[in-house]
Order: C-alpha cells, then structure tokens, then sequence
C-alpha cells in the first residue's frame, strides 16, 4: 500500500515540474516575439519620407526656371510642354539635352532612390532597376498635368 | 548503516535539489541579459523613429513658415524666400538646417549678406554640439525664389541631426 502512494507523490513533483518548464517557455516567448518581429512603424515612416520626397521633387522641378534662357521665366514644366508638344524646346537645343539635366536634377534630389519619371505611365527618364518585376513596391508622386491632359508623376522604388 | 544510507540518499537530493537552482538561476539570468539587450535594442529604434519624425516634420513645416517662407501681397508662393535665408534662424536643438542651391549652379560658397546671390550654400541654423560625433541627415527638395533677379531656383533642403 505504501510503494504506490509514494511513486504518485514523486510523479506529481515531476509534473509540477514539467508545468514549471512550460510556463517558463511560454513567458520567455510571450516577451521575446514582439522584439523579434520587425517594427512596422519604422518602415511605414520611411515610406512616407519617400512619399513626401517624390512629391517635393516633382512640384519643385516643374516650377524651376531655366537658366540663361533667351525667353524670360521659362520654366522645366513649359520646356517639358514644348517638347511634348512641338517636339523642340526653347531653351535647351534638343529634348535629349532637357532630359539629361531633368536627371541630373533627379539625381541631387533623389540620390539613393531608384526611379522614374513618367509622362502618360510611361517612363521618360528613368534610374536603374526601376521596372515592375525587380520594384515591387512602387510609390507614386502626386499627378502633375502637363500641355493640358498629359500626365507627369514620379515613380520610386520603396 | 542504515543511518549512513538515508544521510547519503539526503545529501545526494541536496546537491540535486542545488544544481537545479543553479541552472534555473543560470537560465534566469540568461533571460534576462537577453530581454535586456532587446528591450535597449527597442528603446534605440523609438529614439530613432522619433528623432526621424522630428526631422521629416521640420522639413514639411519649416518652407511653409513666416520666417522663410516667399509671399507677394500676402500671397503664398509656395516657395522659400532667398533673403530671408541670410538671417539665422533663432532656436534651440542638435541640428543644422540647411539650403543648397543646386540649379542654377552657383560658387560653392556660404552665403552671407555680402557675398549674395553668388553663393550657394544658406545656413540657416547650426547647433551641432561638439560632444555629439553621430549624425542622422534628411533632405528634400525645395522651390528657392530671388527677389532680386525674379527667379526660381531649384534647391535642397537639408537636415543634419545630432545625437
């Protein structure tokens, strides 16, 4: 009578033990896991940075005069304009060249960034791997509209 | 003997019974070093977030304030006034606020009330503390205007955090 009682005894101990060992586990998990897991708001900061930066780049660049310029303030958006419209800028002697000074320009303002610059959801100017497959996530300026209907916004990969 | 054998049976559960303690105190301490370093790893990533929200919300505000900002007839420009960068701004923190002219491209030179409009560079505020070494920077573009020549340049704004 005496063996049986003594091996429950012994048991309990052992599960209170294991029950012990279990909650241990839990609460290490329960204070762990929210560190481990990435901090959203981090991201979603930066991605309002990028948002705002994409948005300041494409306003300011529209309304930029163009230097040393015979017709008196010409601006990028009327040059783009001409360009669209007449194929020939004022300013500048072909589009090729506005568009290489509209990148450099987009370079200085966006120097880590891969993007585009998109007239109509086409690009016309565009950095590194700014396509749909190798930028999943894309960020859109805010829609600027050009010789009437024309839309120019800029893309960047977040 | 059979004393001897129950003494030894005990003194076997002791030590048994003081390993135990020890890898739990052990493993306890562990956990602790652990949460501490994620905890402080945490509070890093708070300080950082809020040090990036201060910045990124002086970079909205700051053209768009009386100080810098370039109105005709009381009429917002939407743009920054390039007099009104040759007065330094009067505050209180860890920051430089600056404005590069990028386009039209000028003399690499601070501007000061003498050497305007041939210069490039507008400090606006410079506190940087020279026991702080470690700096956050975060820029955007901006619309500068010159009264003077009536004309819209293209420039950064840019914000040097110290900490």
């Amino acid at each position: 009578m005496k063996q049986p009682k003594k091996t429950s005894k012994k048991g309990q101990i052992e599960s209170i033990g294991l029950v012990l060992i279990v909650i241990i586990i839990v609460l290490a998990l329960v204070f762990t896991i929210p560190f481990l897991i990435n901090n959203p708001d981090i991201q979603s900061l930066n991605q309002e940075y990028l948002q705002f930066k994409a948005d300041s780049t494409i306003s300011t660049l529209l309304s930029t005069n163009i230097e040393d310029c015979q017709s008196a303030q010409v601006t990028f958006k009327k040059e783009l304009e001409n360009c669209l419209l007449e194929n020939q800028p004022v300013c500048f002697t072909s589009c090729q060249e506005l568009n290489n000074k509209l990148q450099s320009l987009l370079d200085y303002s966006l120097p880590t960034q891969d993007y585009q610059l998109l007239m109509d959801s086409k690009p016309i100017i565009q950095k590194a791997k700014a396509t749909q497959k190798e930028c999943p996530n894309k960020l859109f300026s805010t829609t600027h509209f050009i010789a009437g209907n024309s839309k120019l916004a800029i893309a960047v990969c977040a | 003997m059979p004393k001897m054998k129950i003494s030894k049976k005990a003194q076997a559960q002791n030590l048994e019974t003081i390993i135990v303690i020890l890898i739990v105190t052990i493993i306890i301490a562990i956990g602790i070093a652990i949460f501490y370093n994620l905890q402080s790893n945490s509070l890093d990533n708070l300080k950082q977030l809020y040090r990036q929200n201060q910045a990124i919300n002086l970079l909205s505000t700051l053209p768009l304030t009386p100080e810098l900002q370039y109105t005709e007839f009381g009429y917002d420009k939407s743009s920054i006034d390039a007099i009104k960068l040759l007065t330094p701004l009067k505050l209180k923190s860890n920051m430089k606020i600056e404005v590069q002219q990028l386009y039209p491209e000028k003399p690499k030179a601070t501007c000061s009330k003498s050497n305007y409009p041939e210069c490039s560079t507008y400090i606006i505020y410079d506190g940087q503390p020279k026991s702080l070494k470690n700096q956050e920077i975060i820029s955007t573009p901006a619309l500068l205007y010159h009264p003077i020549e009536k004309q819209y340049s293209f420039a950064i704004l840019i914000i040097t955090t110290y900490y």
